[in-house]
């Protein structure tokens, strides 16, 4: 007996990725996901994106690790909520995690979530959650071709942050083959070059976040 | 599988056909080997894992040409805009499966 199905493989994840979304625009809150590999910079960009927006924004953070709190407690002196999900081995947060977490958090209070996705290239970029934008994240030492070996997430993503910028004159990344891989695969894609340790390009990655929570329409 | 399998009275199912869109980065030797692990013991055991692979289709936002994106470059061959909608190449669905 042949039967006909036509179901979404990842039907449960999408459909409480949808139920996310609503809620965060039923609130007016701007969620974004940030993806990129071990050690390419989340924690510090987030470090420092909480100190220029604390005061200004209400915001929190969705910490996303396989195992510890680590990230947590470098975030815990900015005085945002931090709601740690430790996946336990898995390598990607899901929906059901992320709406587990809003029941920690006051969204009647908050204007901006920022999820810091497991450190990993190829399962986040599956996974929708809800957010309004994915960013990835990808820093000098990992290489030019980043994204090429990665293209689902470089496809996905609403903007591309390169960080660690300062160490470019020490490895034999080439900004132009950067630039040519990111053009073919995303032409439309903004690249910002920045680096949490020097400062740099920083105004740039927060005055992308000011013109999302513009057009969002995010509630005083 | 196995609340279709009890609503249509099935003891055994012996195929599965899945749809995959080519911008999915899916290995099938792997979706193949956690696929026979996870139905030991159960209705599916043994049962045959057959991929249909849907391609890269998207259209030109600029000059409405459909190209198969083969290559991983996402420009029109036709005009050279990068404003493309992707029509094709995300799916991820079982679309049948054969049992009795």
């Amino acid at each position: 007996m042949d039967i006909i199905l036509m179901k979404n493989v990842l039907d449960r994840n999408q459909n409480k990725a949808d139920e996310n979304r609503l809620k965060l625009s039923e609130k007016g809150i701007l969620m974004i996901n940030i993806i990129s590999s071990p050690g390419a910079g989340k924690t510090s960009l987030l470090e420092i994106t909480l100190a220029h927006f604390s005061g200004l924004l209400k915001m929190a953070v969705i910490e996303g690790d396989i195992a510890t709190d680590h990230d947590a407690q470098r975030l815990q002196p900015f005085g945002v909520p931090v709601i740690q999900i430790n996946t336990g081995g898995g390598c990607h947060l899901d929906s059901h995690s992320i709406a587990k977490a809003f029941e920690h958090l006051d969204l009647e209070k908050l204007q901006l979530i920022i999820v810091e996705n497991v450190g990993n290239l190829v399962c986040p970029a599956e996974f929708d959650l809800g957010e309004n934008h994915k960013i990835a994240v990808i820093s000098v030492p990992e290489g030019d071709d980043k994204p090429v070996k990665y293209p689902l997430l470089f496809r996905e993503s609403s903007a591309i942050i390169l960080n660690k910028t300062d160490l470019i004159p020490y490895t034999n990344f080439s900004m132009e083959k950067f630039r040519q891989y990111l053009r073919e695969l995303n032409g439309s894609i903004p690249v910002l070059e920045i680096s949490c340790t020097t400062g740099s390009g920083l105004s740039v990655w927060f005055d992308w976040i000011r013109a999302q929570i513009k057009e969002k329409g995010v509630h005083e | 599988m196995t609340e279709v399998a009890a609503a249509n009275r099935l003891s055994r199912i012996s195929r599965l056909n899945l749809v995959i869109g080519k911008m999915h980065q899916l290995v099938p030797e792997m979706l193949e080997f956690s696929f026979k692990t996870c139905t030991k013991g159960s209705l599916a055991e043994n049962c045959k894992l057959v991929i249909e692979w849907r391609p890269i289709l998207v259209t030109c936002r600029d000059c409405g040409h459909r190209p198969e994106i083969t290559d991983g470059i996402f420009i029109c061959p036709e005009c050279g805009s990068f404003r493309l909608n992707t029509e094709s190449g995300k799916e991820l669905y079982i679309k049948s499966l054969t049992g009795e």
